[in-house]
């Protein structure tokens, strides 16, 4: 009999706040943290819109890791991680130890090392700050900073899987509190604004001028953003043993590849039926007991058509409610399904699913109820947190409701 | 410039992105139907003509969707005589 | 009580700077040559032959071109609908930063709307193994790796557990590394590369590193589905350990610990004693402070056996391949099992003043065919990674201890 895993605290850095519950408020309420963009001139670009954070209060940690020698992306993530000790209750004063675990997905890492690297070059600066590149570029250093922050000295990973990569996070860490080579693990996913990202996007048109809405007829796309979420993972015997409040149990994971194209969907959503599939097996859990689902949700014309294709795929007789809390946060890349592994967990536990904002017309091509434009009340007994990424990654995670 | 030019010159960019040899591109050919490119081959063949003709597209020409050889034509067309003007 | 499940590697694809076969790279070794640097196209092109490589960057291409050699290793046939979902686990460090930096540079010199969408999609640091995917058709389940230079280990030990947890029955795993101007820039600022191109692992006189590239994967398989199709086996997968050092190697008796730690993982895992190994694939590249630290974590927990494991540093020759690095050790491990001999055994030992020195075969190092071996990385950042193999000949006799 495989160990459970269960959530036992939540770390956050969006554009909708900081906090557990002030966040969830302000998502059940509608709100939207998108603005016009500020890190970077858009006066070339035909869009402005993103969801930076503009109001970023780093969580304090124990100061073992300098934020001012470390990349944007990993600043979150230790904010973000020393959010989801305190909210777990884990006293951070001693080195957490070798039973400790850290695992960051992401999609572009410190990309704003790689730009202010650009500027440079092209400002004629000689190659005085390549030292300092080194140090702070290559991705697997967000998981580090966390781990030195933190004193973790066991399995420390950062997964790059583009837009599903704080699920992929989850999944890794899921398999190693499984496999007892961790006993607590600090999982999520960490992304900052890239102008990188965000040319990218807007040479594709994928990026909305106006708004971000999800499975709407007129959806214009998608809308960059940026953040972090951790959430703190264990084995449930560990978490009752301490007497930790549990949020949600991590009751199974699964993940495919289309192997079919860089940057679409499968036209069929033959891989994210497989992983909705995989992850249900992995669970134990019918179809029907699924009562929410978490949506990739870009807002763009092709993602949510083949996403609402493969879930009805999936959910032949009757699909449960699925909402898309990017219509409100936009599209936070390798840090998104971590923040909604995070909302799914709150979802849960508060049995309260946030909405999908913008909604206006149905699109008949993806007829399912979006939650459009105000929240619901309901019992939450498993919510699935779906997310897909560039690559032809796809990735389903379940959440179960903890009866202790 | 004339039509044809820049009509081989699109072709090319196809041929390059797409590894389809450039016989097998016929002058009017439709982009998915006729080989059964994706819009992400198509945007970055037109990139490449625009660079190539050093032109600077704007919001809107990011915007429009482009179907086939004539509207990619079409599309530098209206560029270049921008560009000129 | 279930049986254990077992894994078995079936297939190897290298591609490298001293060719693109395991008899390639191990008679390279063998033949002491020093041959760090880039990968010559004539290892490269012929496996992407006839396919619109437009799409592909050099990460994807290298990595590609391996995955490529590993099916055609393992014979597995190029994938149909309907055929099993293999996965594919890749660990890397710098990936597609050049792909990136240029892409970043374009758009500021020449406009936004005049960047590349192809280039934009291999922005994302798991672009060269979703290009590898769609290439070959590999369906399963998929993971990017960064764990510094440890990467490329770190994917191969992950893939080997999940299979042993019953998650997967084939996955190809390893590493992929460029050598770009990106990486190269990086390296000189930090004074970390060999000025005289010469590096010389475990001797505190060397002046640094040589950056290579490549890309290696195994084909690791379920025993089961591989004796249904009539697999080869060429050896076995046992287990694996790791730790992070949080001084990040500026103390060494934490450093150490950190280390030992992740050698003693393995065996644990592959429940040996550390007397069982014949030979160790080490991470030593030539960067004296954590070259000693390996060594000395390898004089605790080898020094004392009557005839402890031959090392070979194989980064000596070849280079550091980062995330490639531990991946490339793997198959030159494998290559020498099959073969039955090491290239260029050292011994390392603590000497009475406590400095770490290497001998080579004057020293007591086990003699005979090496059977049981290990691979070890470490990353700059404090990661410690170590997996565990058998030769195929012996697998059988393990299962009786």
């Amino acid at each position: 009999m495989q160990p459970t895993v269960v959530v036992t605290g939540i770390g956050l850095v969006t554009s909708l706040g900081q906090e557990i519950g002030p966040f969830w408020d302000r998502l059940l309420r509608g709100e939207s943290g998108i603005s016009n963009v500020d890190s970077f001139d858009t006066s070339r670009f035909a869009v402005h819109l993103g969801g930076e954070v503009k109001a970023f209060r780093p969580a304090s940690g124990t100061g073992r890791c300098d934020p001012a020698a470390v990349g944007r992306a990993s600043r979150f993530a230790l904010s973000a991680a020393a959010a989801a000790l305190r909210d777990g209750g884990i006293n951070v004063d001693k080195e957490l130890g070798d039973n400790w675990g850290v695992c960051v997905g992401t999609t572009s890492g410190e990309p704003q090392e790689i730009e202010q690297a650009v500027d440079r070059q092209l400002a004629g600066d000689g190659d005085g700050s390549w030292s300092e590149f080194l140090e702070r570029y290559p991705c697997h250093t967000i998981a580090s900073n966390v781990a030195v922050e933190f004193g973790v000295g066991g399995d420390v990973s950062v997964i790059p899987a583009a837009c599903a990569a704080g699920n992929y996070a989850i999944t890794h860490a899921v398999e190693a509190l499984r496999a007892a080579r961790a006993e607590y693990v600090l999982a999520g996913g960490a992304d900052s604004f890239s102008r990188i990202t965000y040319s990218g996007f807007a040479r594709l048109g994928a990026i909305a001028r106006d708004c971000c809405s999800p499975f709407d007829l007129n959806r214009q796309g998608m809308i960059p953003a940026e953040g972090a979420a951790i959430l703190l993972l264990e084995r449930s015997d560990t978490a009752r043993s301490r007497g930790a409040r549990v949020y949600a149990e991590v009751a199974g994971c699964g993940l495919s590849c289309d192997a079919h194209h860089m940057t679409g969907g499968h036209p069929e959503g033959a891989g994210a039926v497989r992983a909705m599939e995989l992850a249900l097996a992995d669970a134990g859990i019918d179809r029907r007991d699924i009562s929410y689902i978490s949506a990739h949700g870009t807002g763009t014309r092709s993602n949510d058509l083949v996403e609402a294709l493969a879930v009805k795929r999936v959910f032949t007789q009757a699909p449960p409610p699925i909402s898309s809390i990017k219509s409100m946060l936009g599209h936070a890349m390798g840090a998104a399904s971590a923040i909604e592994a995070a909302v799914c967990a709150l979802a849960v536990r508060n049995d309260q699913v946030p909405p999908t904002v913008n909604f206006r017309i149905p699109d008949p091509d993806c007829a399912l109820d979006c939650v459009p434009n105000f929240p619901r009340s309901m019992s939450v007994h498993v919510a699935m947190n779906n997310a897909y990424a560039f690559g032809g990654t796809n990735s389903s995670v379940l959440f179960r409701k903890w009866k202790g | 410039m004339n039509t044809d030019h820049i009509r081989l010159r699109v072709k090319e960019a196809v041929s390059l992105v797409s590894g389809i040899t450039i016989d097998k591109i016929a002058d009017d050919a439709r982009f998915a139907e006729d080989l059964g490119l994706d819009s992400l081959s198509v945007i970055e063949s037109l990139v490449v003509v625009e660079r190539e003709f050093r032109l600077q597209p704007k919001g809107e020409d990011v915007e429009v969707q482009i179907k086939s050889i004539d509207e990619a034509v079409r599309l530098v067309q209206v560029q270049l005589s921008r560009k000129a003007g | 009580m279930a049986v254990r499940r077992r894994v078995f590697i079936t297939g190897v694809g290298v591609v490298c700077c001293l060719g693109d076969s395991l008899g390639a790279l191990v008679d390279g070794l063998s033949q002491g040559g020093l041959a760090a640097g880039p990968v010559d196209p004539q290892f490269l092109d012929p496996h992407l032959a006839g396919r619109n490589t437009y799409p592909l960057d050099r990460p994807a291409r290298l990595l590609t071109a391996a995955a490529s050699l590993a099916l055609a290793d393992a014979r597995i046939p190029a994938q149909r609908p309907g055929d099993r979902d293999i996965g594919l686990f890749v660990g890397t460090v710098f990936s597609t930063a050049h792909t990136i930096m240029r892409f970043d540079r374009q758009a500021a010199t020449e406009g936004p709307a005049l960047v590349s969408p192809q280039a934009f999609a291999n922005t994302v640091i798991n672009a060269p193994l979703g290009q590898a995917a769609i290439w070959h058709g590999l369906r399963g389940i998929n993971r990017t790796f960064a764990t510094g230079a440890s990467s490329g280990l770190e994917a191969i030990a992950c893939a080997g557990e999940v299979i042993l947890s019953g998650r997967a029955d084939c996955i190809l795993a390893g590493g992929v590394e460029e050598v770009s101007d990106v990486s190269m820039r990086a390296f000189a600022a930090s004074g970390l590369l060999s000025p005289s191109g010469r590096h010389r692992p475990y001797e505190p006189a060397s002046d640094g590193m040589t950056l290579s590239e490549g890309a290696a994967l195994l084909v690791l398989e379920e025993a089961g589905a591989a004796a249904r199709r009539g697999a080869t086996v060429l050896a076995e997968f046992l287990g694996c350990g790791r730790a992070f050092d949080v001084s990040q190697r500026t103390d060494e008796r934490r450093s150490v610990r950190s280390v030992v730690h992740a050698f003693r993982g393995a065996l644990g895992a592959a429940n040996l004693g550390p007397g069982r190994v014949d030979a160790i694939f080490s991470a030593a590249n030539g960067i004296p402070r954590l070259d000693r630290h390996e060594a000395l974590a390898l004089s605790a927990v080898f020094e004392s056996e009557p005839e402890p494991p031959a090392i070979c540093a194989v980064k000596g020759q070849i280079g550091e391949a980062l995330g490639a690095g531990g991946s490339i050790q793997c198959a030159a491990l494998i290559g020498s099992l099959r073969r039955g001999c090491v290239p260029t055994p050292l011994v390392v030992c603590a000497t009475p003043t406590g400095v770490v020195a290497v001998r080579p075969q004057d020293a007591p190092v086990r003699a005979g065919e090496p059977r049981i071996g290990l691979i070890s990385s470490l990353s700059f950042d404090g990661h410690s990674s170590a997996l565990a193999l058998a030769s195929s000949s012996v697998s059988d006799s393990l299962d009786a201890t």
